[in-house]
């Protein structure tokens, strides 16, 4: 019996929680829609009420994430472990997009409009991967297509941004944190994995 | 009694009740159809968000009335779509009065109060995320983060409701967004904090780092003391120059071959960068706060 509960009780937990990954994937999609849509800079206030949709939403998972945590101490010291991780991820994924906070130019974001495209397609894609890959051990995660995506906004931050931009050293930031977020996603399948 | 009346849920809940008891005699007095449409459509066009009554109530009665009709002209004859119409709206000017005459939303001190609590976990977490740069211990702050999070999903999301008063949304979602940034802000300083740091270069900028604690808890106290309606005592001071000297005493320590150093080097004074640019983004952002407030 009491097996069947923990058992009960575990996929729970990894429902939970990839509930979350799954939330932080349509907040990064609505935090990238920023730098992807062209109307941001005209319709700030509707991107920010979607952000802030998302946002919300990630607070509530992560609030319930806690609660079903606390619920069963004796079992849930990995899984406390393992949502820290997700909670590591979420802050990564708020330092990474103070950039629409920090370009104030809209050209800056059409110079890299492909780039940035293929980043959030990588970038959400992983994190759903991983999400699927709690129920799936079948779910191969591969970190190499987001690190390319990243290696292709490099160049062209190189190239490009950071000669036309006035603080070029805000897209160094912007890339030490993809490369951050492509760590911890690594780090999270392995543990999970 | 007196402070159970200015909270707004409960003032909502009193225009309900009101509005459903006048409802109800009318209903007995002068009713068409004696099926319940009249305190149907008045609790209906009452569940309206904060600052919204009056475009939402038209808006729900809108729909009642074309589902009133729809329904009439389908299952049954013309004179019962006249009487249910009779009493549709009947009920919507009963409740849509009431909504906008009897106790109304006060859409400034809701929002103003909103805020305060936000911005007093703002000041705690951002202490907690200072302490455990310096002393690597992150336990005090995971609590913060807590509390923080419980507060941000208090922000009063009404503002972005359809129907919001035009001459207050501009400044209300600026705000809101500034306050909102914070806290991404926060949430970001807490991933840089997690790298464990050099000693000696946390102890290098320690004491203005302190400073600067103390002067954002002093910011957020004057804010929220705005935010009260109640007089400040004392001007602002702004932390500009505890920033600039953390950024002098950063300096001094940069590795002049910064390129040729290890990775792990490297890391930490792009993170430390970092870090420094998020407290200029902090003090930027409180600043914007405080000129909205003027």
């Amino acid at each position: 019996m009491l097996r069947i509960m923990n058992g009960l009780y575990e996929l729970l937990i990894r429902l939970v929680i990839s509930n979350c990954l799954n939330t932080l994937a349509q907040l990064q999609q609505a935090y990238f829609a920023c730098y992807i849509k062209q109307d941001y800079f005209f319709r700030q206030s509707d991107h920010e009420k979607a952000i802030n949709q998302k946002r919300s939403k990630w607070l509530r998972k992560a609030g319930l994430a806690r609660y079903w945590l606390k619920s069963n101490k004796n079992n849930s010291t990995k899984w406390q472990v393992i949502f820290s991780k997700v909670e590591h991820l979420s802050e990564i994924i708020f330092s990474l997009n103070q950039l629409r906070f920090r370009v104030h130019e809209k050209a800056l974001f059409e110079m890299c409009f492909v780039e940035m495209q293929s980043l959030e397609k990588s970038s959400t894609t992983a994190l759903r991967k991983i999400a699927k890959s709690l129920f799936y051990n079948k779910h191969f995660f591969d970190s190499e297509e987001m690190a390319a995506a990243i290696h292709a906004f490099e160049a062209i931050s190189d190239r490009v941004l950071k000669i036309a931009s006035n603080e070029p050293i805000i897209f160094l930031f912007f890339i030490q944190d993809l490369y951050a977020l492509n760590d911890a996603i690594s780090q999270f399948y392995e543990k999970t994995n | 009694m007196k402070k159970l009346i200015k909270v707004n849920s409960v003032r909502h809940l009193t225009r309900i009740l009101c509005a459903l008891i006048i409802a109800l005699i009318v209903n007995y007095l002068a009713t068409g159809t004696q099926q319940g449409w009249l305190p149907f459509t008045t609790v209906v066009v009452m569940l309206t968000s904060t600052g919204s009554a009056l475009y939402q109530g038209l808006w729900r009665f809108l729909f009642i009335s074309i589902a009133v009709i729809a329904g009439s002209l389908i299952f049954s004859s013309v004179h019962f779509l006249y009487a249910r119409m009779y009493d549709v709206v009947l009920g919507a000017l009963i409740g849509i009065l009431a909504n906008l005459i009897i106790l109304p939303d006060r859409v400034d001190v809701e929002y103003r109060l909103t805020f305060i609590p936000i911005l007093k976990s703002y000041a705690k977490y951002f202490s907690a995320l200072v302490s455990a740069l310096i002393n690597g211990n992150l336990t005090a702050v995971e609590q913060q983060k807590i509390m923080v999070e419980q507060h941000m999903q208090k922000l009063p999301v009404w503002i972005y409701e359809a129907g919001f008063d035009l001459a207050l949304q501009k400044g209300y979602r600026y705000f809101f967004m500034k306050v909102s940034q914070i806290g991404e802000i926060l949430f970001a300083i807490h991933h840089l904090v997690r790298f464990h740091y050099d000693k000696d270069l946390v102890d290098t900028i320690r004491e203005p780092l302190l400073q600067c604690v103390l002067r954002v808890e002093q910011f957020i106290a004057a804010l929220n003391t705005v935010l009260g309606l109640k007089k400040l005592s004392e001007g602002l001071l702004d932390f500009d120059a505890e920033l600039a000297e953390i950024e002098r005493r950063f300096k001094k320590r940069l590795p002049s071959d910064l390129e040729v150093a290890s990775i792990t080097t490297t890391k930490e004074y792009v993170y430390l960068t970092e870090f420094l640019f998020d407290l200029r983004e902090l003090r930027g952002a409180l600043l914007r706060l405080t000129e909205t407030l003027r």
